[in-house]
């Protein structure tokens, strides 16, 4: 109990924390969103627009900054995160709640099927060494952690969307249908790039199972569970990779928490309408308001999906909940 | 029995086939365009005074006059003409008869009155400063006039004023506050009304009562967004957008060999790219040493390797090919400089440097010669460019630093003039004036450390400024073109800044469905003109 209460303080603290550098990093980029949004138009708009867009976006308003910090606060607290600038004059609020869907249920389940597989690989691999497709996991896992994702994206786009024709090219769906035939056109649209995301991101779940496994499975209770004459698959699971995953679901909780960042190089590659390019294009127009609202969203959930994996090592790991002492 | 029917019945398509050919225009059809700028979940704004509204407006809403500012072509639109009077203090223009908004309700010279009082009340709507130019008061004479006062001459603004875009007193006047408000169903007076939005997509379909008879012959515009130009290269490629305005590296085999029939581009020059001196520091405040560096970069080398042989060199006084004809002056070609760097490094010996022995010069003080260029990380192609320019000043003894910073930084540095040299585009506009105006007239300037609106250079020199006067005030094209003739002489002599290459209009277009698009021959409009465009092509 004591440990879980450590861990609820913990977590207040690095929210407030997380808070306020969200507030203070933006702020530290140079330049003007006015004239970022002039730029973008590359001539196209004249340069007496800015004096028209500092307007707008109100920039020339000068505050205090401790003043401006306590309504950042309170505005945060009331969920009010202000109007965009790249989509002005879109609150930020309702540009998330456009956006944050789709990436959930992209990256979100990919994320899950990549790990799932990943993870039951490893164990497989760990287990059934010497046998040659056992061991070819290695280098397969090695080299899909490795190859660059943006150039798998764009083969991938390439080979099944250009020249094959399989899937469509762009977006998240075709938006030409309704009801249940609708659900089916996304589904449609997002086997695609899901299957990238899971290809590219099984290959570390498979190797850094396979190595926790490995290790486990040379510990002595393993051998004796053995001698004991337990079943194959009782000491698979229950001894070596039920202590084997204990490492892989703090990495697991981070890419949980990541989720919410999505995914930048597939929502670009796929035109997919997510979070990530979104975050990619407030950057790039120093749209404060969004960005310290997707930047919050994202430190929230790793902190919220790490606080979760500590709670899961007390179910998991009997040594936690004892707080070390035997 | 039965077969005579289909005879007869396939008898009166072929009919109506050769009809339909005879009047030479076939209706219907769904044509796919670019929807707006890179983002794959657009928001739904169709509001036309906000840069981040979606193309959709371009087809709704309509100017005064539709201007190409490739050549300065008017063609007259909302409407029908205009004319300087009272010494240029009166600009009148008469409003079209019997144009209706989409909702069927007469356009009228008050709803134009509107459009510029609303831009009065709200400046953030104002992008182009009409009401900061001068102008001081709109008002209607009667439902087909419509007149704006002056309190002194303002002869380049008429182009800001004949492109605003109109909208509906009767719809606007209602909305509480147009800055923010993002007109999710626009009512226009344009060839195409809203149809429907579904999250990456959105459609508009023909306006039926359109006041231009006829027209438009499209059924119906399919805007799709894509995030980036390989996806948008493939759409192309496959046939799927019939009109696009991307930049494709290798294009005659990215795109036009899988239909060589159908598949075309032209990227006709739009705006110059300038290599901009800072003329406050000390080593660039000299003519001749700008002169000299002007005549040592290659520029034809820049364009193909840096720019993919898409931009062709540009002219040393920055103007456009197309404005050539009209607005250079023949009697100052002796004075254009041509690529020589030996002659660059004999300027810069009888300036009375010395060449050190590594083979950079140095001043009288012992200081070598050596500046920082300034580009943008991930630009590939100015970061290129900058590479070749430092190559060539480095052979005529300038040592050259190339920096990438962030685009943000990059405008922080050009408009505080926190930097030596800088790449930079020219403003765009229907003369060489907006550009001159924009980068030379000491008014955009200011001191380093203070910020500079447009004249990032800090070129301050009253001869520009009384001459960039002059066309502001008259409306005479001779006097115009003596002034302009005077400007031009000084971007050859006195090189204020260095015409690099020009930067291309993106524009592919495919014929396999649509024909009537703009071409090099057939150059009726700009290629980003929606509305003319659009008012123009039909099905094959």
């Amino acid at each position: 109990m004591k440990y879980l209460i450590r861990k609820i303080m913990f977590l207040l603290l690095t929210i407030w924390a997380a808070l306020t550098i969200n507030f203070i990093l933006p702020r530290l980029m140079p330049g003007n969103p006015a004239e970022v949004m002039v730029a973008k138009f590359r001539g196209k708009i004249t340069p007496q627009a800015m004096n028209a867009l500092k307007i707008a976006f109100g920039i020339d308003v000068h505050q205090n900054i401790f003043v401006q910090y306590f309504r950042y606060i309170q505005n945060t607290m009331k969920g009010n995160f202000g109007i965009s600038i790249t989509y002005f004059p879109m609150p930020v609020k309702s540009m998330l709640a456009q956006s944050i869907p789709w990436t959930l249920g992209l990256v979100g389940t990919s994320t899950i099927i990549a790990f799932t597989l990943g993870t039951l690989l490893g164990i497989k691999s760990a287990w059934k060494r010497n046998n040659f497709l056992a061991d070819m996991s290695v280098p397969i896992g090695l080299f899909l952690k490795s190859i660059p994702y943006f150039w798998l994206a764009l083969l991938f786009l390439y080979l099944f969307s250009f020249k094959l024709s399989w899937f469509p090219l762009a977006g998240g769906s075709s938006g030409k249908f309704i009801g249940f035939k609708e659900v089916l056109d996304i589904l449609y649209h997002s086997i695609l790039p899901a299957f990238t995301i899971v290809v590219a991101a099984s290959g570390g779940w498979i190797l850094t199972m396979r190595n926790n496994m490995i290790s486990v499975l040379s510990e002595d209770y393993i051998t004796f569970a053995a001698a004991k004459g337990l079943k194959e698959k009782e000491i698979m699971y229950k001894y070596g990779a039920r202590n084997a995953i204990l490492p892989n679901m703090t990495g697991f909780a981070m890419a949980l928490g990541f989720i919410i960042g999505g995914s930048l190089l597939t929502e670009m590659v796929f035109s997919y309408p997510g979070v990530g390019y979104i975050l990619y294009q407030a950057v790039e127009s120093l749209d404060y308001p969004l960005m310290q609202a997707i930047f919050l969203f994202i430190s929230l959930a790793v902190l919220v999906a790490n606080f979760l994996a500590d709670v899961t090592y007390v179910l998991l790991d009997p040594r936690v909940r004892s707080g070390g002492k035997e | 029995m039965k077969r005579k029917g289909f005879f007869l019945i396939l008898l009166f398509f072929v009919i109506l086939g050769v009809s339909l050919f005879a009047s030479g225009i076939k209706y219907g059809g769904t044509l796919t365009l670019t929807g707006g700028a890179a983002s794959p979940s657009p928001a739904r704004i169709f509001n036309p005074f906000i840069p981040t509204s979606l193309y959709g407006v371009y087809v709704t809403y309509e100017p005064l006059i539709s201007i190409n500012p490739l050549n300065g072509e008017e063609i007259p639109w909302l409407a029908t003409s205009y004319k300087w009077e009272d010494k240029n203090l009166k600009l009148v223009y008469q409003i079209r008869e019997g144009v209706k908004w989409s909702d069927g309700i007469p356009l009228t010279s008050r709803d134009v009155v509107y459009t510029f009082q609303l831009m009065k009340k709200y400046p953030a709507l104002d992008l182009n400063g009409i009401w900061s130019s001068g102008l001081q008061n709109v008002s209607a004479d009667g439902p087909n006039t419509v007149i704006f006062s002056f309190d002194k001459p303002n002869i380049p603004v008429q182009a800001y004023i004949s492109s605003t875009l109109i909208v509906p007193e009767h719809i606007w006047s209602k909305v509480k506050d147009p800055v923010t408000w993002t007109n999710p169903t626009p009512i226009g007076s344009g060839p195409f009304v809203f149809d429907k939005f579904s999250g990456s997509t959105y459609t508009f379909k023909r306006n039926p009562n359109y006041w231009q008879k006829g027209k438009p012959y499209v059924e119906r515009l399919k805007f799709v967004i894509y995030t980036t130009n390989t996806t948008a290269t493939m759409a192309l490629a496959k046939g799927i957008l019939d009109w696009g305005g991307y930049f494709i590296p290798d294009i005659e085999k990215t795109y036009v060999a899988h239909d060589p029939e159908n598949f075309h581009y032209w990227f006709p020059p739009g705006s110059t790219i300038l290599l901009l001196l800072n003329n406050q520091k000390p080593l660039f405040a000299s003519a001749k040493v700008r002169l000299a560096i002007a005549m040592a970069i290659n520029k034809e080398r820049i364009s193909k390797i840096g720019e993919y042989g898409y931009g062709a060199p540009a002219h040393p006084t920055a103007l456009l090919p197309s404005f050539m004809d009209k607005w250079f002056d023949p009697t100052l070609k002796p004075l254009v400089y041509k690529y020589d760097p030996e002659k660059s490094v004999e300027i810069l010996k009888n300036l009375g440097f010395t060449r050190g022995t590594d083979g950079i010069f140095v001043d009288k003080g012992g200081k070598k010669l050596s500046a920082t260029l300034l580009t943008v990380t991930g630009w590939t192609d100015w970061v290129t460019d900058a590479q070749l320019i430092a190559k060539d000043l480095k052979k005529i003894g300038i040592l050259i630093n190339v920096k990438s910073v962030t685009y943000s930084t990059y405008r922080a540095s050009l408009s505080t003039g926190s930097f030596d040299m800088a790449l930079m585009w020219t403003v765009a506009g229907p003369s060489p004036y907006f550009h001159y105006n924009g980068r030379l007239n000491s008014k955009g300037s200011a001191p380093i450390g203070k910020t500079a609106v447009s004249n990032y250079e800090r070129w301050e020199d009253p001869i520009t400024d009384a001459m960039l006067r002059i066309i502001k005030e008259t409306s005479d094209f001779t006097l115009q073109k003596r002034a302009m003739s005077v400007i031009e002489k000084i971007m050859l002599t006195e090189v204020p800044s260095i015409p690099l290459f020009y930067g291309p209009t993106w524009y592919e277009y495919n014929t396999r469905r649509f024909v009537g698009w703009p071409t090099k021959e057939n150059f009726y409009c700009y290629p980003y003109s929606r509305l003319v465009i659009l008012t123009h092509v039909h099905l094959k």
